[in-house]
Parts: structure tokens; sequence; C-alpha cells
């Protein structure tokens, strides 16, 4: 609270204008609340039934209120007007903030918009501004949280931000800039635009150009994925085991189901069937469910399925919780679920941690073949390649014949420090079964 | 100052409380009552005292060597020409009296067991010495012998002196404390206290006042209107005065004064007449003296007349008297060598000590008369 | 528990240490037979005797001297100085000889001086000094001040059981006027640890002795959410809990009635301002007498005493702030 002064008000009275005289009538109010007075300066003009009387303040001051109004009749010795002696010529009036007063010497500054109404203006006379003055204690908390004091409304003396508004404001402002812990590989979310750009463009301009070469900063998605890819290879011992699958079951499962499913409003696609194989695989093959803690391996009782979805930027990784519970059904609705959502930058950040497996789609782009990288602290990724068309051989009639069928590769790299290369191949086995042998029809 | 007109104790009460604080502990003796021998010391005792006094001249004459070398920080005190009080009066006590030793009296110190070389290490501020640097020269006393030490205001050792006295008396212990004072510090405010309150309580106390002429510069003239000795009567007790320069008669008169304390018959102050033969420090040439008065007493050396006194009235050649001397200096020299030896203090100790964790016991000190040898295998004290 | 004034916890805390220790004595001018100048050591000599309660000649050097030779010995003397004032003809054995004796001897003074102190009655210049600074400038000695009965009780207790020279502040005007429940019996109060007396978030007020009083009064009669810490020890001083205090609230009154310069306001601004300077929002500020001798004539003395009224307006203002 800042020291607004106390008033001193001088009451003016109606005066005494004559022995007979009993009461007079406002006729003109030469001065208007706000205005400065001088003692013995004409306020008003009153008119009685015998004459007209010029009504001189009392005391200087400034008019703080009139009483009588313009016509009113008034008693001798009841009060007419209020002036406020303790006020100094130039200061402004409290409630005329956006009044330009013509007796004040210096120009008032335009009224800063505060909720403060009873804070002094930035004038002569009235409180030294101390808005810019920081205690040590604002500081330290305005830097912890990032805060730019020139937000903050400060209601210490001299308009000065104490450290009870600035937690205030931290507090309203969901504490920008606090540190959050590190977020696990894959899983950065973009969704902070304050970090839009790490690297300020005057950094970027400070490169020299080089002839035949363009820079381009790096976005923070962009630096993460870099650097927990880098972490994820130092980390882990990977292999990569593909396996080859004949989707033909699948494709024609897929046809059999897709159209209810679309009226259900869930898109059914390959990769659903991929997961709910690769999920039912992992309760045979628990190790692949796991985590690496220093000389530990620790199995996961839950399946929290990762799907790599991609963005323009980047890549991100939902994890569906609880997969071992979905139905085809309800795999393909979660998958279409966190991949829009994903795409839409509406994941809730808890979503994208806690996942134990994760299967990544490249296929779609076209690619048969890769070595994916493991999301830590996993033990596996799967990769689901695009579904080609090819010549295969298969049992015809009289034996061997060649077939066409739709097949893919899964291709799944593995941490070798918590299991062996015959348990991968066992594992990717037991899916491919699965997918080739779908039941149909 | 609060009116304090005794209204609710009567007077009669008063002189119960002071009659109960005067009366406590009379002694039941215990000590040799029938003064048997006509001198309370042996032909051992003799030759201890002869040793102290030399040992105490040996080793200050080492410390102003030293001192001259720029060993000695800070400033430098001896007794010199007053060593018969320090040991005839401190060789009367027992091993369970108590006593505050001051500058002029590094005798008692050695007669109650302090060594040479640590008397050295604390005036070189060494790590060996009683205060391990903390404080110099002779503000030291080994609280395990019994002794607290001095500090630079006189007489206030004379008020500590006599607190450890009102605890005597008010346990009913046959202890007696003694301590010293010199004859400048009477004009102090703080003696009058302690030998006020010593005469009102009737402490177990001996008061030693060495008399040697000058306090500072200031001569016996210009430091009280009255000798010091007659004084002590109007506190209540006895005051003596004797030749601070003939051990023996400092002996006597101290040995009659623990006497009295132990039977309860309170204070006494013994004043020892002498002569301060260095400076007040090592830094005062003592312009203020006349030389003659200089000679004269130059003349009543204690150790000399002692050692002449030794061979011609108790039975010591001359030799006898010689080879102490040469043993207790190379005694001294040896001492030296060990205080030499001893580090300066670890500048770490500095902030070290203020508080005391846990409280802390006075030791006894060594009792080389032969009294308390032969009381303690003897008599039933 | 009971119910007793901040005086009668005193004696009983004299008493229960005297019943329990025989080594323990009192020891000053008027306090056996007459009980005493403000009543503490009443029924004291009939209760443990003259060899116990001593009537001294008046010469405070002998009392503070005659006890350090007795502690050094082995007794525990309780020194009564009639007035806190009176310190000054004992200071030489106080500072000279008790504060210093361990640190140069290892000799241990297990003695506790009584220092009646504090204004408010027109005691005049003599009769009202709060002169407890001069004692934190002596290491050596160890310096309490209660502001309750309980306290008074317990850091009695505590002084005595401490192996060192203790001086022990019980502020005058505090002896009839502040009551309170103290446990009967044995009761010991750690030195060393101040006591949070209201808890608050706004300012801390840090205090001793009367002005905690005046501090709890304000904060009750503004209504603003103040944190009164009162010290109780002044040495060893409880860092911790001023620290924790200021860096809770950020704003610092540091209140006593001793006069200004160089008192423990002093003290703990220093540190404060070393060791919580990043957690201050306001200027670290001291509510004190200003330096002046304490004046006899009521109107003189309220004014350089601080009042209820100088509490209040100085907490305002640095709630303000």
């Amino acid at each position: 609270m800042s020291s607004s002064r106390t008033e001193t008000l001088i009451e003016v009275a109606m005066p005494k204008m004559g022995i007979s005289v009993s009461e007079g009538t406002i006729l003109e109010w030469r001065k208007q609340p706000g205005d400065w007075i001088e003692a013995d300066e004409t306020i008003a003009d009153v008119t009685t039934d015998k004459v007209d009387v010029e009504i001189p303040a009392p005391a200087s001051g400034r008019l703080a209120r009139i009483i009588a109004e313009r016509g009113d009749t008034v008693p001798v010795g009841e009060p007419i007007a209020e002036i406020d002696a303790e006020a100094k010529p130039g200061e402004a009036h409290p409630e005329e903030s956006a009044v330009r007063s013509p007796q004040s010497a210096e120009p008032e500054e335009a009224a800063v918009s505060s909720p403060q109404a009873a804070e002094p203006q930035k004038d002569s006379g009235g409180e030294p501004d101390r808005s810019g003055f920081v205690s040590p204690v604002v500081r330290r908390i305005a830097d912890k949280h990032g805060v730019d004091l020139e937000q903050v409304e400060g209601t210490g003396v001299g308009g000065r931000v104490r450290k009870k508004d600035v937690l205030a404001y931290v507090e309203a402002n969901g504490g920008d800039g606090q540190a959050k812990p590190a977020p696990v590989l894959h899983s950065e979310s973009p969704y902070r635009p304050e970090e839009s750009a790490v690297r300020s463009p005057a950094e970027v301009a400070e490169a020299e150009p080089v002839a035949g070469e363009r820079r381009e900063p790096m976005t923070p998605m962009r630096q993460m994925i870099a650097k927990h890819m880098l972490d994820s290879r130092r980390t882990s011992a990977h292999c990569t085991t593909i396996v080859e699958v004949d989707m033909s079951r699948v494709a024609a499962r897929r046809a059999e189901l897709k159209e209810a499913m679309k009226r259900r409003g869930v898109p059914l696609t390959y990769l659903a069937f991929v997961a709910q194989a690769t999920v039912e695989a992992l309760g045979e093959f628990p190790v692949l469910n796991a985590s690496v803690e220093g000389e530990e391996i620790v199995y996961h009782d839950d399946v929290n399925l990762g799907i790599a979805v991609a963005l323009d930027d980047g890549l991100i990784v939902p994890v569906i919780p609880k997969a071992q519970r979905l139905s085809l059904e309800g795999m393909a609705a979660a998958i279409a679920d966190v991949a829009a959502r994903a795409r839409a930058k509406q994941l809730e950040p808890d979503e994208v941690h806690g996942g134990t497996f994760t299967i990544t789609n490249p296929g779609q782009f076209g690619a048969v073949l890769a070595t994916p990288i493991i999301n830590q602290p996993q033990v596996a990724i799967l990769d689901l390649e695009a579904i080609v068309k090819r010549a295969v051989v298969v049992d015809g009639p009289d034996g061997d014949a060649i077939g066409i069928r739709p097949m893919t590769y899964l291709p799944m790299s593995w941490d070798h420090r918590a299991l062996d290369g015959a348990v991968a191949a066992q594992f990717l086995s037991r899916v491919k079964a699965r997918l080739e042998g779908w039941e149909v029809g | 100052m609060e009116p304090g007109n005794g209204a609710v104790a009567s007077d009669r009460a008063r002189d119960e409380v002071g009659d109960r604080v005067r009366g406590a502990g009379a002694g039941t003796g215990g000590l040799e009552a029938s003064a048997a021998t006509h001198s309370h010391l042996t032909r051992e005792d003799r030759a201890n005292l002869f040793r102290y006094m030399a040992m105490m001249r040996a080793a200050e004459e080492r410390a102003i060597t030293l001192y001259r070398q720029g060993k000695v920080p800070g400033s430098f005190y001896d007794g010199c020409g007053q060593e018969a009080i320090s040991v005839g009066s401190s060789y009367v006590l027992g091993p369970s009296d108590r006593m505050c030793i001051l500058h002029r009296d590094l005798g008692a110190h050695f007669v109650r067991g302090v060594t040479p070389d640590r008397y050295l290490a604390n005036y070189m501020g060494r790590a060996g010495g009683p205060t391990g640097g903390k404080d110099g020269n002779m503000h030291f006393g080994d609280l395990e012998l019994g002794c607290v030490g001095m500090v630079s205001m006189l007489p206030d050792m004379a008020l500590v002196a006599s607190g450890m006295a009102l605890k005597f008396k008010l346990r009913g212990e046959q202890r007696v404390a003694m301590t010293y004072f010199g004859e400048g510090s009477t004009a102090n405010g703080q003696w009058h206290e302690a030998m006020n309150f010593a005469g009102v309580y009737g402490l177990p106390i001996v008061f030693v006042l060495e008399n040697n002429q000058f306090a500072y510069s200031t001569p016996n003239e210009l430091e009280f209107a009255v000798d010091p000795v007659e004084r002590a009567g109007a506190y209540g007790f006895p005051g003596v005065k004797v030749d601070g320069n003939d051990v023996e008669a400092v002996f006597e008169a101290a040995r009659a004064a623990t006497e009295r304390a132990r039977s309860g018959e309170g204070p006494t102050l013994i004043e020892c007449v002498t002569m301060r033969m260095h400076g007040h420090g090592a830094h005062d040439d003592m312009r203020y003296v006349p030389p003659e008065m200089f000679e004269e007493w130059a003349q009543r050396d204690p150790i000399e007349r002692y050692s002449e006194r030794l061979v011609a009235e108790h039975g010591f050649s001359a030799d006898e008297v010689e080879s102490i001397r040469a043993e207790v200096k190379a005694y001294v020299d040896e001492c030296a060598q060990t205080a030499l030896a001893s580090p300066m203090p670890d500048p770490a100790t500095a902030t070290e000590g203020v508080f005391a964790d846990a409280p802390t016991e006075l030791g006894d000190g060594r009792a080389p008369w032969s009294y308390w040898t032969r009381t303690a295998e003897g008599s039933v004290a | 528990m009971a119910e007793m004034t901040y005086l009668e916890a005193i004696s009983d805390g004299l008493r229960e240490e005297m019943r329990r220790d025989e080594s323990v004595l009192c020891i000053g001018e008027d306090i056996g037979a007459f009980g005493g100048a403000f009543k503490v050591t009443d029924g004291f000599i009939e209760e443990f005797g003259a060899g116990r309660v001593l009537d001294t000649p008046l010469a405070e050097n002998a009392i503070i001297g005659t006890a350090v030779g007795a502690a050094a010995e082995g007794l525990r003397p309780v020194c009564e100085m009639q007035f806190a004032d009176f310190i000054s003809c004992g200071f030489d054995q106080l500072v000279n000889v008790a504060a210093k004796l361990h640190y140069r001897q290892g000799v241990a003074v297990p003695m506790v001086v009584r220092l009646p102190s504090g204004g408010g009655f027109s005691g005049g210049p003599f009769h009202s000094q709060n002169p407890e600074a001069w004692f934190l400038q002596s290491p050596g000695l160890r310096v309490v001040a209660p502001a309750t009965a309980d306290d008074a009780k317990g850091l009695l207790t505590a002084a005595i059981r401490d192996p060192n020279p203790v001086c022990y502040m019980e502020h005058k005007g505090l002896y009839r006027y502040v009551k309170g429940e103290v446990p009967e019996g044995e009761h010991s109060v750690e030195l060393g640890r101040a006591r949070v007396a209201r808890e608050g978030e706004e300012m801390s007020v840090i205090t001793y002795g009367s002005a905690v009083h005046l501090a709890l009064d304000a904060a009750e009669e503004l209504g603003e959410d103040i944190e009164v810490i009162d010290l109780r020890s002044l040495c060893p001083l409880d860092t911790d809990a001023i620290l924790a205090s200021a860096r809770k609230t950020g704003k610092v009154l540091v209140a006593h009635e001793a006069t200004q310069s160089c008192g423990v306001g002093a003290e703990v601004a220093a540190l404060v301002a070393a060791e919580a300077f990043e957690d201050l929002d306001a200027p670290v500020r001291r509510l004190t007498a200003p330096d002046v001798p304490i004046p006899f004539s009521p109107p003189l003395e309220q004014a350089v005493l601080p009042q209820l009224d100088d509490m209040k307006e100085a907490c305002r203002e640095l709630l303000a702030y």
C-alpha cells in the first residue's frame, strides 16, 4: 500500500451576508472540483433577496466537493463545498487520471493502465517512482521462473514489485520457464511455443555464409531427436533381426472387417494387425517388454505400446497404455486416435511417457527395410515396412509354384544386453506366424 | 542504590549468619600441635630451598638470554632478587592447597612441580608452554598442579584466591589458598575488596605482599601513606613483616600463617621486604633507583646469603653447595633445549577453547616439604 | 505445570537447582537475610543455610572474583548483581578473569551472574540499563535473556549447569507483569536455541527480552501476519533460526530495549545481510533505544525506550515496503 495522504477537508459554508439574511442561492460556481484555489479567491457567486455576493475561499487548497449546486438555496452557515487543504498545487487529483487540469504545473504523463487506483501517478509532488527497483529476492525469483518484471504489478512503496507480487504472478502464469524434468527419448513435446526459436536469428546471422552452403538452425524437436538417437545408440547394443511376412490373410481379414469398422469410426490399418500380433507375442516373450537398469532386467507387467507418428518436422511416439487389453478394433481405434491427436498437436505430455515397446511404420512411405533405433529405455523396436506385392514360392497343386503375395519385412532392432539373437528371432517368428495364420471368414 | 535497611532480618539473625560463616571449618588440628622441633626444616629441606632459589635464578637468567636473542615475543618480566619469597612461602604448602602465582614468583611454580622447560616455552610462546601460546610470560598456571594463573590486572588474583579459600571454608576443608601481590597493587580497590572479604569471612588464606620498593618506577612513598602490613589489622587479621631476602624467615612466617588458616583462625598478611634487582620489565632500565640503594640490596642477595648460611650454620660444605648450583644449571640448560625444541603453536588453535565443554578439576601440587612426607608416612593427619 | 510470574520462575529454577546440586550457591548483596532486593532469594537462607546463601560486602569485583575461585575449585556460584548496571564495578573480574580463564588455561569457570536489567519505571541512568552488548564483546562469556516465565526458569537451570560463565539478563519490568505456565520440578531450556513466539509470513521481528512482548502485542493489534522470533540466547546465538525466518519472510525488524549502536540488533542485521541477502525483500531495520543514557522523568524515559506505538509503526513501515 502506497502512502496516500489523508485529506484535510475544510468546509465552505454559506456566509452571513447581512443581519436579516437567512439563506442564499448559488448563482454560479467559478471553480470546479479538482481546481486549485488560493485563499480569499472567489469561488462562487451567491444571491440573496437583497444582494449578490462573491464567496471567497476560506483556505488554499483543491476544491474537493461541491455540496450545493447552481440554483440550490442553502441556509446561512450550512456547507456548500469542501476544500482539501492538504493538497499541493500541481498535484493530480486522485480521480482525474484522464482529465487535464489547467492548474497543474507539469503535464501529466499518459496514465499507465493500473488496477491500483490508489497509486499516485508518476507525477511531481507524489511518491518517487520505485517501480524499477528490484530487491534481491524478487530478482532471484524472477530469474528462476523466467519472469519479465515489466509484466508484474507492483504493490510496494513507489510501485515496486514485492516478493508477494512476483510470486502471485508466477502462480497465475503457471511458472514459465521453470525447469522440467528431461523428457524420455522420442517423447519431446513440441507443444511449447516459448521454445520455438532456441537459436536467435542473430546467432544464425553471425555465421558467415560460405559458397555452396546453406545453414539452418535445428528446431528444438530436431535437437532433442538428435540427442536421443545418439544416446540410444550409445546405450543399447543394437542388433537388427528381420523376418519376412506374407500378409495375404491379414489383407483378407482386413477386407472383411474394414467397412463395418469404418462405419463405427475406426479406420482399420495393417498396423493394427501387426500391433495386435506383437502384443500377443510379447506375452510369450516378456523379455522384449522389459528395460535394462544397471545390471538388472526390469520386466513390465503391462504392454504400453508406443506408436511412432511422423510429423512435419520430426516424429513423436505416443503410448497406448495396457495395449494387451485391446481387441483388434480397440487397437485400431487407439492407433487412429493417438495418431490424429499427435498430428494435431493435442497429445498430453504424459502420453509420450511410459512406453514398454515401440512399433514404427515408415513403410507407408515406400521403404522396404530399415534398422530402427531403440526408443530408450525399451529393449526393442519393431518396424512395419512397405507391403509390396512380390512373386514368391508358394505351395502349388504340383508342389512348389510361384505366387503373388503381399509381402512385407518386419525388421526389429533389439538390445543385445537383454536378449540374444535366438530369442529375437523366435519372437519375430511368433509374430509372423500370427499374421500369416490370421483367421479369415 | 536501593536502601537496604535490614528490616526483614534482625541484627541477631545477621550475627548468627556471621558466626556460622566465620565459625565453619574451625579446625580439629590434625597438624603436629606440639611444634616438636625448633626448626621445621630438615637438611634435605634446606638443600631444597637453596635448590629452588638457584633454579629460579638460573631459569630467569636463561630466559633473559633468550629474550635478548629475540626468541621471546612481547615483554619480559622476572623476579631477580626476590627468590626467597616465592620459594620460602610456597614450600610450606601441602598437596591439596591452592595457589595463584604472580609474575615475580617463579620459584613457587617450581616448588609446585612446573619444570623450567615449560616456563621457558611459555615465554617463547611455544606449544609446549602451559598455555600453548594463548598467554605469555608469567601469565600461566598449571591447573593440574593446583594453580590458577594470573591476569595482568593487579591484584585481581587476590579475589580469585579468596574464592578458592571460600570454598575450603564452606566445606570445612583444612586446605589453604596462597597468593601474592606487590605493594603497589595495594592501592587498588580490589585489594581492599579482597582483604575485606577475607576478613569478614575469616578465610583460610595467606596473602604474601612482596614489598620490592618500587611499583614500576613509583617508589613506596607515593603508593601508600602507611606501611601496608599495618592495614591488616583494619581488616580484622594479623599482619607480619619479614625480611624478604631470608628464605627461612619467609618460610617460618608462611608456616605459621598456614597453621592459623588450617585451624580456622582466618587470613594472614605477610609483608616480605625485598628489592627488585631488575627493571619492572626488561624494557625498564631502572634509572629511578638510587645507585646506593641498589648497592645496598646487592649485598643482601638471598641466594648468596643462604649459600653462606648453609655452610656456616647448617653443616654444608662449600662443594656441596656448589654442586647443587652446578646441577641446577645443567638441569636448566637441558630444559632450555627442550623448550627450544618445542614448536610454535598451530594457528588453527587460536580460536579453540574459548568455552569449556565440561567442568574441570584442579589437581594437587607437589609438596616437597619433608613435613608432608613425614605426615603421610607417620601420623594421622 | 504451574502458573507463575517471571520472578517466581527465577526463584523456582534457582531453588530447584540448589536442591538438586549442593555445589550450587548464591552470592550477592542483601540476598541472604533480606531475601534479595527483588526478593528472588526470599526464604533461601532458611532452607539452604548461610553456607550456601552468602551476603557479601558492597564489592562487585569481590563477588565475581571469589566466584571465579570457587568455581575453579568445583562449586557453582550464582552471583547476583543488585542491578545489571553495577556490573561495571565488577567488570574487571568478569571480562579479564572469568571470561578468559578457560581459553588461557583450560580451567572451566561454571558460574552465573544474574543481572536485573531494563527500564520503564523511572529508575534513571544507573538502574535501567541493558548492558548485554558489553558481554557479547568479551569472548568467553555466555549471555541469555529470557522473555517468558517458562524460559526464565529453563534458561537459569541451563546456565547453572553450563561449565562456562553465563550472564543471565533478567528484565525487571517482566518480573511481575509476565506470567505463564512453567513446568514444575526439573526444567531446562537448551542454550543457543531461539523460539518462534509467533508464526507469520509477511515479516519477521527478531527480538529478545522485554521487546518480545512489544512485538507480540503489536502483531495482535495490527492483525498482521508477523512472525516473532524470541532469541532467548544471545551467545550462543541461534543463527539458523534467524536466517530461516529472514529467508521465509524477506523482511526483518530487529528489536531490543538496549541502545542502538553495536547492540545485538547490529549483530543480527549484519548476519542477515551477509547470509540472506538474496532472500531480502526490504532493508533490515532495527527498533531500539537511541544512544542515550536512560532518563529519569517519565515523558523522557518513554521517549527513549521503545514503546508499543513505535513497534507498530516500525512493523507497518516494513510491511508496506
